[in-house]
């Protein structure tokens, strides 16, 4: 599954600490998904979907291997 | 949103102090004991040494991590299952480890032997996956 998490973090200026600490999670599990290491949880999906404003399909897209 | 799916319930992150102190007077006592400065029995001694070294691995897997989150409680899982499999793993071929170079089927792995080494398995393995991920 990829997403467009860097891209959404890049227009909004923040950095991967701060949305980190805005969702409750480490930065590293920030980075892990961003280099699509690691799914979120619907939960977590949702969570970082509202930090942006967008809806959950709008940041993360199903491969053809999913 | 309510979470249906409640997450692993874990000892608070002072409980990682209380684990190393033990496993510090673990240590002490091993000493205290090999230099016959504490006149115990033997077997007794070895019990007091299994079950303290036991009680803080124990206690150490079951602390929360500085930055606990889904992730990590996903790598943990997964560091639980393969020391599960590998101490199952062992138990069966420890027989057969033992007829190769004793000659003697039966197996004298103790329990304790079996959970120290799983909980140090577990350990290696959440730190590998955890410097991976």
């Amino acid at each position: 599954m990829k997403n467009t998490l860097k891209i959404e973090r890049a227009i909004k200026d923040m950095t991967q600490d701060a949305l980190a600490a805005e969702i409750g999670v480490s930065r590293q599990t920030i980075n892990s998904i961003e280099k699509n290491r690691y799914v979120p949880s619907t939960v977590l999906a949702l969570k970082i979907a509202k930090v942006f404003g967008k809806t959950v399909n709008e940041l993360f897209e199903l491969e053809a291997e999913d | 949103m309510k979470n249906a799916q409640h997450d692993l319930k874990r000892l608070p992150r002072s409980f990682r102090k209380v684990s190393f102190g033990l496993l510090l007077l673990t240590v002490l006592f091993v000493v205290l004991s090999t230099t016959h400065t504490l006149s115990l029995d033997k077997e007794i001694s070895k019990q007091i040494t299994i079950s303290t070294l036991l009680l803080s691995l124990l206690l150490l897997a079951l602390t929360k991590d500085k930055a606990e989150d889904e992730r990590l409680q996903k790598i943990r899982l997964k560091a639980y299952t393969a020391s599960f499999i590998y101490g199952v793993t062992l138990a069966i071929i420890n027989p057969l480890l033992n007829l190769v170079f004793d000659g003697s089927f039966l197996s004298d792995m103790e329990v304790n032997q079996l959970l120290i080494t799983m909980l140090l398995f577990y350990f290696i393995v959440f730190q590998l996956l955890k410097a991976r991920s």
